[in-house]
């Protein structure tokens, strides 16, 4: 097969950028230990909205989504938290996307999904539906309040 | 003198677009890993 001079120089930086987004990504994926959510199987201990504190730093949220809240509302959490979400729905699928986090997980009947997220930066981050669920869609929100660390 | 249809044709607009496409999907691209990264603290 013939091929232009040009045509190889351009596949090959084509090739070249692909594979440095690749490598970023591997880059970034091992040094900020990120990872996809994780879909449990179903145990309806999780259907109860709670939140656990397993050490100074380390909690658990279950976090139950339905028409048209999230329970809990508010969660308050020392600065250095990390927190891991376990989450699952009451009726119909809702989203779950908190504010400033790499957070975008559905909440589904009869599902868990679960993600561990760090909380490094004192503020408050919202919690909102992004899967339109019904008329209350739009007021379907909750917050992760993240102190200083005096915080309940 | 050579015919006009015969000179070496170098397509240097194409060169140029492909260059700044490159460039552009860096900034793009980079541009969402950082604030993705930002976002993990």
């Amino acid at each position: 097969m013939l091929i232009d001079k040009s045509e190889k120089k351009a596949l090959a930086v084509t090739m070249a950028v692909i594979a440095l987004f690749v490598f970023s990504l591997l880059y970034a994926r091992n040094k900020y230990k990120s990872d996809v959510p994780e879909c449990l199987p179903y145990d309806k201990a999780y259907t109860e909205a709670k939140i656990n504190r397993l050490d100074s730093t380390t909690y658990q949220v279950f976090s139950v989504a339905s028409m048209w809240q999230f329970e809990p509302a508010e969660i308050y959490l020392p600065v250095g938290s990390e927190v891991d979400f376990y989450l699952t729905s009451k009726d119909v699928v809702h989203g779950f996307n908190i504010s400033d986090k790499n957070v975008n997980m559905m909440a589904v009947y009869g599902a868990i999904n679960k993600t561990t997220v760090k909380f490094d930066k004192p503020g408050v981050y919202n919690i909102v539906c992004h899967e339109y669920c019904g008329v209350g869609h739009q007021n379907m929100r909750a917050q992760v309040i993240v102190n200083y660390p005096e915080a309940k | 003198m050579e015919p006009w249809n015969e000179k070496k044709f170098i397509p240097k607009g194409a060169f140029a677009f492909f260059i700044l496409l490159i460039l552009l999907s860096l900034v793009f691209w980079y541009g969402i890993y950082w604030l993705m990264i930002e976002n993990t603290k």
